[in-house]
């Protein structure tokens, strides 16, 4: 008997639900905010497979600001920047891992420039060497200089964003001691009298320096007009702790020399001229000029040119070599990605795939929270009455006359801005109309005659309520449990712009914060992809939950 | 019962219902973390580490705004602070609270009331109409539009029409009640980040002489009106829905026949006979909506650097100053309070079947 009826039950409820699945399928509203919900569902899930960027920790995936790549093949009358520049680099055997291919070279008297198997990164044998070499029978010869350069073409019609040049150099070669007599006065404490007394001394520091300074000088050179602009140095302040033999007056600072020896091997550096550094104020910014609109796409050089000055120690072998290795140029475009990058060039298309996982996760929870909270007190309240409801009508009535923002921004600042933190608040603040909903069905469903029935046949209090109650409710709760979602996630995206996210997720409302934060609006393609993503998902939520109410309250279908 | 007895009920109730928020009120601040004295001595001990000095300038500032009292009588006090209006000083800049309140609050009633009434007006006309002309293309457009403004986040749609009127077509100016020339030198408020903690939009003083009012009204205007449109557009949905859903019920009535069999126009019959009677709704939605009005639009206030009570809020909860947040928390409650009696009230002027139990 119990297995029949626990069949005959199973059954009403397949057919009971087929048909609702029906009704449901009629209903274009329904299915269009559950197809949204789906996607955005998919999303969430599948965000790794999406994108390989980790919204919050991968910065300097490219560019500040770059706008979207797409943007390229959009004519510029509706917006686009056909032409805007992309990333690249040029690096075209910049390692000169097996010869000194692809690159130019001048030639002097006493330098020779070879291909060297030595190479400044452990990785990568090889390196370009340029060397002076003197006997001990000549005098000193005074600057000679060659150059090492190679030819590249820029291919966009707008100049980059900006332009960083790589270069690692290590000098080697025969040294010469200088020692410098130094006076020192200092301060001392003496204990005898108790004091502090000054005294003077001479301090002799030896100077080890190479025979032949080695200076360098890294520039840009645009083939069409033959201009050459100066990398680094570009001014004399920048390289102001080397030495730079040029009055600031001079257009074109001469070399800077680099490398003070202080050992046998001198010193190895890596550095990085980045235009970037130009940019300080009362600096003009060089990377328009160098990429002039009007010249570009066109052939470039990238070059270094080396001076070896030769004046100190005549009638000696001298000796001084450079290696040259890993110089190369790389260009940061305009454009980059699916939706372009925000202030620390970490990818924006990530962040809104990763948003979406916050999204519904606080807004799904705190909405089931809610609706819980609600339920328990409105089942308690409509059924109990007398004190029961009074007190928790009272409280709901208090919790509604608060201000309902303030209220939350206070508690997220109490507890913290975490993602669970925002599910519990958003929660414990969301209950009341559903509680008085439920109420006011309980206090009618507890004068049915069901209830009465069940009443005299002396069915206890909690029986009744989760046999007869409670499933003449739960049609107010699945709708409830829709409607409530876009409220939720509304309030976690303003918490969120507000400055109260949680650090280690990325999520919607966040995204705009930092547009707000960066006075960015200007770039549309930041500005407007997480808000519509808000609103679309809760405008789906809104019409799943009107599509669920439709098929519950079979009236509202007959009058809409 | 009769009317008399009616509101004093009411009047019982709402005085419960206050002593409740003010307790909750004194229960959540007391609970929020961090401590306003050591963050205004935390830059003098910077400079010049001295723990003893620290503690003795942390008590003096804790006994000065009453913080090192125990609990009990702390709330005693409080609560008689707030019944007698007595708000205290701002812990950082030591200004009366209710001074800086007053000052903030005709900024917060122009943003505010204005878009509420502009909403309340635009929502009850459109939702009547739909109604009327329910299942119509119009309802289609009025229902789906409303839906879609009153789910647009509002920092959103604020930044949308910043890039819009004034990046793209420099309409409308982005930020400020006011233009910034109109300031002087050394009041000019500093630009609204979030992330900066404080910004201080008081002392202002307007430099237009009073000849020229119109130039006054169009740089108020202009500057009121993107961050009035976004709070009527979110704020319009809601109350066209409202609206709508009783008007349907209205329009049902026996009495709605009547009227048109005795040939009263029809826009008589949906604003003279359909909507007073559909309007109890509507007026408690109206009120409890006026009665938030001095909670400000954090967020509105926010993108706009609007200088009312909502960035207030948002700037005390940064540097934990619980006098205006009790205060500002208490004087809004209050008027929820005092908006939901009102309409209550207004329940029986309007529709006379009302029986007061």
């Amino acid at each position: 008997m119990p297995a029949l009826g626990y069949k005959k039950a199973l059954n009403l409820y397949f057919s009971r639900t087929k048909n609702l699945l029906k009704i449901f399928i009629h209903n274009p509203k329904g299915i269009i905010g559950l197809f949204v919900i789906i996607i955005f569902a998919l999303m969430a899930i599948f965000a790794p497979l999406l994108t390989p960027y980790d919204p919050v920790k991968d910065k300097y995936v490219s560019g500040s600001y770059s706008a979207p790549v797409w943007l390229k093949y959009i004519p510029s009358f509706l917006g686009g920047r056909p032409g805007a520049a992309e990333n690249f680099a040029i690096t075209e055997n910049s390692d000169f891992t097996n010869s000194l291919e692809a690159w130019n070279y001048t030639t002097a008297p006493h330098i020779s420039v070879n291909h060297s198997s030595f190479g400044i990164d452990e990785t990568n044998p090889g390196s370009a060497k340029i060397t002076f070499t003197r006997n001990e029978t000549e005098d000193t010869y005074g600057n000679v200089t060659v150059t090492l350069n190679k030819e590249f073409y820029y291919p966009f019609a707008e100049k980059p964003r900006k332009f960083t040049v790589y270069c690692s150099l290590f000098a080697n070669g025969t040294l010469y001691n200088e020692t410098i007599s130094k006076l020192v006065r200092e301060r001392y404490y003496d204990n005898a009298t108790g004091k502090w007394k000054i005294r003077t001394y001479y301090l002799n520091t030896t100077k080890i320096g190479l025979d032949v300074n080695i200076t360098i000088f890294i520039y840009i050179q645009r083939v069409s007009d033959g201009k050459i602009f100066p990398v680094w140095p570009y001014q004399p302040q920048l390289a102001d702790y080397l030495y730079v033999d040029a009055s600031p007056a001079d257009k074109f600072p001469k070399p800077g020399t680099i490398y003070n020896a202080s050992k046998r091997w001198i010193k190895t550096d890596t550095f990085t001229p980045d235009s970037d550094i130009i940019r300080y104020p009362g600096i003009e910014d060089v990377t328009p000029i160098i990429f002039n609109q009007t010249l570009i796409p066109g052939y470039y050089r990238l070059g270094i040119n080396i001076t070896f000055q030769d004046f100190k120690t005549p009638l000696k072998e001298v000796e001084a070599s450079l290696y040259v290795d890993r110089f190369y140029i790389k260009f940061e475009g305009t454009v980059w990605g699916l939706m372009g990058t925000d202030h620390y060039g970490s990818d924006l298309w990530s962040q809104l795939v990763y948003g979406s996982r916050i999204s519904l996760y606080v807004g799904l929870l705190s909405s089931i929270l809610s609706v819980l909270i609600g339920l328990i007190v409105g089942l308690a309240a409509g059924y109990m009455g007398r004190y029961v409801d009074e007190v928790l009508m009272r409280f709901s009535d208090m919790l509604l006359v608060l201000p309902g923002l303030p209220l939350l921004i206070v508690l997220i600042a109490v507890l913290g801005a975490t993602a669970e933190n925002l599910i519990i608040i958003i929660g414990l603040l969301g209950w009341m109309g559903f509680a008085r909903l439920v109420r006011s069905q309980v206090l009618s469903l507890k004068e049915r005659p069901f209830v009465e029935a069940a009443r005299a046949v002396g069915a206890g209090r909690f029986h009744i309520i989760s046999t007869h109650i409670m499933p003449n409710v739960m049609s107010l709760v699945y709708v409830s449990l829709a409607t409530s979602v876009p409220s939720a996630i509304v309030s976690e995206a303003a918490l969120s712009f507000l400055g109260f996210y949680d650090p280690n997720r990325m999520s919607w409302g966040r995204m705009l914060y930092e547009v707000q934060a960066n006075g960015a609006v200007q770039y549309w393609w930041w500005v407007i992809p997480p808000g519509l993503c808000i609103a679309a998902l809760a405008i789906a939520f809104i019409m799943f939950g009107f599509a669920l109410d439709e098929i519950f309250n079979p009236k509202l279908r007959m009058r809409r | 019962m009769g009317l008399r007895s009616y509101i004093a009920k009411r009047i019982v109730y709402s005085f419960i219902l206050l002593l409740l928020v003010l307790s909750l009120n004194y229960t959540i601040f007391m609970l929020m973390p961090g401590d306003p004295a050591a963050m205004l001595i935390a830059p003098l001990i910077q400079k010049e580490p001295d723990p003893e000095r620290a503690a003795r300038l942390k008590q003096q500032l804790n006994e000065l705004w009453g913080i090192a009292d125990p609990p009990l009588i702390r709330f005693t006090k409080y609560i008689k602070n707030m019944l007698t209006w007595n708000f205290g000083v701002t812990f950082r800049n030591r200004v009366p609270v209710a001074d800086e309140m007053i000052k903030r609050i005709p900024f917060t009633l122009v943003l505010l009331g204005g878009s509420t009434t502009l909403a309340i007006i635009i929502g009850v006309i459109l939702g009547a109409l739909s109604a009327h002309k329910r299942g119509s293309k119009f309802d289609t457009f009025c229902v789906t539009s409303s839906l879609i403004f009153y789910s647009l986040p509002t920092f959103w749609m604020g930044l949308l029409f910043i890039l819009i009127f004034y990046v793209q077509l420099g309409w409308f100016p982005n930020a400020h009640p006011y233009p910034a020339e109109w300031i002087l030198p050394q009041n000019a408020p500093k630009p609204f980040t979030i992330t900066t903690a404080s910004y201080n939009p008081l002392g202002i003083v307007v430099n237009v002489d009073g000849g020229e009012l119109l130039k006054l009204i169009v740089g108020y205007a202009r500057h009121a009106f993107l961050p009035v449109t976004v709070l009527t557009l979110f704020q319009y949905g809601g109350f066209l829905l409202l609206t709508r859903a009783t008007m349907i019920e209205a329009l049902t009535e026996d009495y709605i026949v009547t009227a048109r069999a005795k040939g009263v126009s029809e826009r008589d019959v949906i604003f003279k006979h359909a909507l007073p009677n559909a309007s109890l709704p509507i007026i408690t939605s109206a009120a409890l909506s006026y009665g938030f009005i001095l909670s400000g639009a954090i967020i509105t206030e926010g993108v706009f650097s609007w200088p009312g009570l909502g960035g207030w809020i948002f700037d005390a909860i940064g540097f934990k100053d619980y006098n205006i947040l009790q205060a500002v928390f208490y004087v809004i409650a209050l008027c929820v309070i005092a908006a939901n009696f009102i309409a209550d009230l207004l329940y029986g002027i309007i529709d006379p079947r009302i029986k007061y139990d």
